[in-house]
């Protein structure tokens, strides 16, 4: 086995850190997931517990003419059948409804809802009730469903309002960014290319199926779900209400500790909205796991289309682009009206663009309704970019690799959307191509085999999507600590990451730092899941509210010590004045009687600029966001940050077969770790996204809308013996934006750096290019370009006319 | 940057972006909120119209046998229970997941006889007598087992639920082959399908118990 390669620097890292930047293998729930002992929704249960089921659609858009449940009704041991009949009109996220209300929207959406007594009978029940449907036109073209005269209108009149176009029936959102101009700078160009790329769609797969419970708590009358989510403040609580008609104050949300994957599945609720009612009907609680099938269609990342033209000068300097996107956002709206706005962060995060134009559309389509997964398009996105940068540094005659570096922004640069960007990205790729050897002629490869290599660099985005993120901590005297925040584990190990923040700030023992389950009884908003932002959003409020506690306990000691609070320390469970280890005294002395605990409140504070609506720059009125006491630096956001990754690959393709071997796949990130380990996982973990580029996908029927495939296998999933492995490079590179903090952790944090100067989130940025590189390295090695992703045995062989 | 915005110190003013979206659907949820179905009134739970099946009570089914982790217990099955089945809602040994539920993933592998299997993929009524090892079964009195260790040490999990199943492959090769070659392991959890952890992890904690 080659060796691994793995590092990361951190300039100006303190000294004395156990866990932050540290590489260990410390986890407080490692030891449950390992046994099986780690409870995840699918393993709960209630005593006195139905088993709910959905029946769900045959076909993808029809008229729902009649509803028959009376057989099913009659079924010893059903205790209940809903349909929309029996459930008030409500919408998640503006459109959805619990199940379908009078026309079905996609292939498998849920008609009507069974609660009984065994699974088995639950099961015998949906086949006993009878729908009948007339269908509609099938809408899957998506440019022909988001034009003003599409072949068929799936919501009429429209329930949600688009930015641009709104007066276009299938319109969901429209966006517009402007920088420059663009045909100006296609009139200066010395080069253009131009391009139309499709990118097929892809499910979540998630390890677990989704699953809840949901009850009525007897005591408070209170309605109970227990689903896993990446947001229970933004998403589960508010959208489970809503769904049952209530208001946040008679409903209870709660999330296992550790979810059973997620990617963006987990930012919907897709069972407890359902089986709430069932629930309420019934007033017992009731269990849903979808089966496999049933969670590969509700819910997968959307089908895109792009256009893509542009431009250079003979030295390889960016003149132009204009980006057009097409988003098939599927039956209902969901995210589809934010994805198209936020796949422009692509060009804002990366490239040096004198002029640009963005243009995109998510438009009603019959199918499965998008969620966000993995990068939020920007995968996608990259499948269509790197390749033009590559087409178009082919046409100069210039190195690859050198006119992606040219035209990347540098730190301190402003870019179109007029943020300072802070990026590693130069530095990312000069890594990649070291590890790829690429100043190095490609090593041979004999027929039928060709070898190809490709460089590429990608960007993602890091949003809080909350302006004040809040966590309490509450001290014992033990010593220990208890966090409680809005901290979602989906296998992040932020679990870890929280208590390595607690255990540095506090100087205890790792094993006394607790991370309470989330609740809304007792947890506070301290952000999502989503958008890379967690260790930052959650792990700075965090790192306040240790300090908090320890400031707290300072004033109580002070005068014990005889010293002031702001010359006491603390370490091991004791506070001590300053240089005198001697004096230390236990934390229980100070934590007995009256005051047996001590509260720890930490805040922090994320303000965005709004963007102008037409041009997607931060809008003059905002305010900036910069918070450093020396006052110097002024940064308007959009984003909070982004964050860089560089991947290289070098592989062999067969002529004959169109079967690929991946050699060596080099990933690079710019995060600081602060959970090392967590990290280089992430990294890893990309190698499944190649996958995204050679074959997995939901294979779909384009005349109706069904999805010929529905398995982990059939949608060609990649095994252990798909990856390229661990004999791989996988390079780990701390650079932004922890450089830029001037802060130790003995001073005050300004709130907008997070911990350390770290948490800037990795694992998107991680699968950023796993499309494009084997895109651009099949072409490397066969002179024919890709422009429909996944790239299957079936289209080499076509592009090589074999097929 | 003009110095004018540099100056500008105002409030952040709300634009449709992917947070105020959000923001803006919750409160949109949040209209009409008078309860419908007041599950704040109490309610009378339904009564079951049929009892949870029993021994006595199903027709088709029979109590089996099975030697489960070293201990013998006899267990009710129907005739078309899965082993999965039995394992997680009769005996409650949860530790073998429940995902596709039809022999693709490999979550539920558990060890039949010494041969790995998919506790998904085979009816519990057909394993009457046979010895079944589950996840449970590998850390007697709270020892984590080398693979287990392995697992933890070389990082070779993410969200954990494909891990169990896993490990149980990873036992099934290295009860027969101590000293697997990579080839060896990549082979052994080909059937455990991982989404978040990947491979890599896995492979490198497996490598390193063979010896």
């Amino acid at each position: 086995m080659a060796p691994e390669i793995k590092e990361y620097k951190w300039e100006g890292k303190p000294d004395g850190q156990k866990y932050i930047g540290v590489r260990n293998n410390k986890n407080p729930d490692a030891v449950g997931v390992v046994t099986g002992a780690m409870e995840y929704v699918q393993d709960m249960t209630m005593s006195g517990m139905l088993y709910g089921r959905m029946k769900t659609s045959t076909v993808a858009h029809a008229k729902i003419k009649s509803i028959d449940t009376s057989a099913a009704k009659a079924m010893p041991g059903v205790a209940a059948v809903l349909t929309a009949d029996d459930i008030p009109d409500v919408r998640m996220f503006g459109d959805e409804p619990v199940v379908a209300r009078g026309k079905v929207m996609y292939y498998m959406e849920p008609v009507a809802l069974v609660a009984a007594e065994t699974p088995e009978i639950a099961e015998a029940a949906l086949e006993k009730i009878k729908v009948e449907y007339e269908e509609l036109p099938v809408g899957i073209d998506i440019e022909a469903m988001a034009s003003a005269n599409p072949p068929t209108v799936l919501h009429s009149p429209k329930l949600v309002k688009s930015r641009f176009l709104d007066e276009r029936p299938n319109m969901i959102n429209a966006t517009i960014g402007i920088h420059g101009d663009a045909d100006k700078g296609f009139a200066e160009s010395d080069a253009i290319v131009e391009g139309k790329w499709d990118v097929a769609r892809f499910t979540h797969t998630t390890a677990g199926p989704n699953g809840a419970v949901t009850w009525i708590d007897p005591g408070d009358g209170r309605l109970n779900t227990m689903e896993e989510t990446q947001s229970l403040f933004q998403n589960l609580y508010p959208v489970f209400a809503g769904a049952m008609n209530m208001s946040m104050s008679k409903v209870r949300a709660r999330s296992p500790r550790r979810m059973s994957g997620a990617y963006g599945n987990r930012s919907y609720v897709h069972v407890s909205s359902r089986i709430g009612w069932l629930t309420l009907k019934t007033g017992r609680p009731v269990k849903m796991v979808l089966t496999r099938d049933e969670a590969t269609q509700i819910t997968c990342r959307p089908r895109w289309r792009f256009y893509f033209k542009v431009g250079c000068k003979k030295d390889g300097t960016l003149t132009s682009g204009k980006f057009t996107a097409y988003n098939a956002n599927g039956g209902y709206g969901r995210f589809g009206a934010g994805i198209v706005r936020n796949a422009y962060f692509q060009f804002t995060g990366n490239w040096r663009f004198p002029n640009f134009r963005y243009d995109s559309f998510a438009a009603y389509t019959n199918e499965t309704p998008m969620q966000n997964l993995h990068t939020f398009a920007h995968q996608e996105v990259c499948f269509a970019v790197n390749q033009a940068m590559d087409m178009l540094a082919e046409k100069i005659g210039m190195d690859k690799y050198q006119f992606k570096r040219k035209n990347l922004l540098v730190n301190d640069e402003l870019n179109i959307a007029d943020e300072i960007v802070r990026s590693g990205a130069v530095e990312a790729i000069d890594l990649a191509a070291k590890y790829i050897n690429w100043s190095q002629p490609k090593a041979s490869a004999s027929a039928p085999w060709k070898r190809g290599r490709a460089i590429d660099v990608g960007n993602v985005y890091i949003n809080p999507l909350v302006t004040k993120p809040l966590v309490h901590v509450r001290l014992n005297s033990n010593p220990g600590c208890e966090i409680f925040a809005s901290i979602h584990d989906l296998g992040t190990q932020i679990n870890a990451t929280a208590t390595f923040i607690a255990a540095e700030v506090l100087k205890i023992p790792l094993e006394n730092i607790v991370v309470t389950s989330l609740d809304t009884d007792h947890t506070v908003f301290s952000g999502s899941a989503y958008a890379n932002q967690q260790a930052f959003a959650a792990g700075t409020p965090l790192m306040f509210a240790c300090q908090d506690a320890l400031n707290k306990m300072y004033q109580q000691a002070a005068p014990a010590l005889k010293a002031k609070p702001e010359d006491l320390d603390t370490k091991d469970g004791t506070i001590f004045v300053k240089g005198k280890p001697d004096t230390a005294l236990p934390w229980s002395n100070f934590m007995q009687g009256t005051t047996p605990y001590i509260l720890g409140v930490g805040e922090a504070w994320f303000p965005l600029d709004s963007e102008d609506v037409n041009t997607m720059k931060c809008a003059p009125q905002a305010c900036p966001i910069e918070v450093d006491p020396s006052g110097k630096i002024t940064w308007h956001r959009l984003n909070l940050l982004y964050m860089y990754a560089a991947s290289a690959i070098d592989l062999l393709v067969n002529e004959d077969t169109g079967q690929v071997i991946i050699e060596k796949f080099v990933n690079i990130s710019d995060t600081r770790p602060l959970n090392v380990w967590a990290c280089d996982q992430q990294l890893e973990m990309a190698q499944n996204y190649l996958g995204a580029g050679l074959y997995t996908q939901m294979v779909q029927d384009q005349t109706n809308g069904a999805y010929l495939a529905t398995t982990h296998l059939e949608n060609k999933f990649p095994s252990a013996l798909d990856v390229p492995g661990p004999s791989n490079c996988i390079v780990d590179h701390a650079v932004s934006p922890g450089r830029i903090s001037p802060f130790g952790i003995e001073k005050p944090w300004p709130s907008v750096w997070g911990p350390w100067g770290g948490g800037k989130g990795i694992s998107e940025a991680t699968i950023v290019n796993c499309q494009s590189v084997i895109a651009n390295a099949l072409t490397d090695a066969l002179g024919v370009r890709f422009y429909d992703a996944p790239i299957e045995p079936r289209k080499i062989l076509q592009a090589l006319g074999k097929a | 940057m003009s110095e004018e915005k540099k100056e500008e110190k105002k409030e952040a003013k709300s634009g449709v972006s992917r947070r105020t979206f959000i923001g803006g659907t919750v409160a949109g949820l949040a209209v009409g909120a008078a309860a419908a179905y007041g599950a704040s009134q109490m309610m009378a739970p339904s009564i079951p119209t049929v009892a949870p099946p029993t021994a006595e009570g199903a027709a088709y089914g029979k109590t089996i046998t099975l030697k489960v982790n070293g201990s013998s217990t006899q267990v009710f099955t129907k005739s078309n229970w899965t082993l999965l089945y039995v394992l997680r809602e009769q005996l409650n040994l949860k530790g073998t997941k429940l995902s596709c539920d039809y022999g693709d993933c490999g979550a539920c592998t558990v060890i039949i006889n010494g041969k790995s299997a998919l506790a998904c993929m085979t009816l519990a009524i057909e394993n009457d007598g046979n010895d079944i090892q589950t996840i449970e079964g590998l850390s007697p009195g709270g020892k984590l087992h080398p693979i287990q260790q392995a697992f933890i040490d070389n990082h070779a999990y993410s969200c954990g639920y494909c891990i169990p199943g896993m490990i149980m492959s990873a036992k099934a090769l290295l009860d027969k082959n101590s000293s697997p070659s990579e080839d060896d392991v990549r082979a052994g959890i080909s059937g455990n399908l991982c989404r978040c952890t990947g491979y890599v992890g896995p492979i490198r904690a497996i490598m390193k118990v063979g010896k």
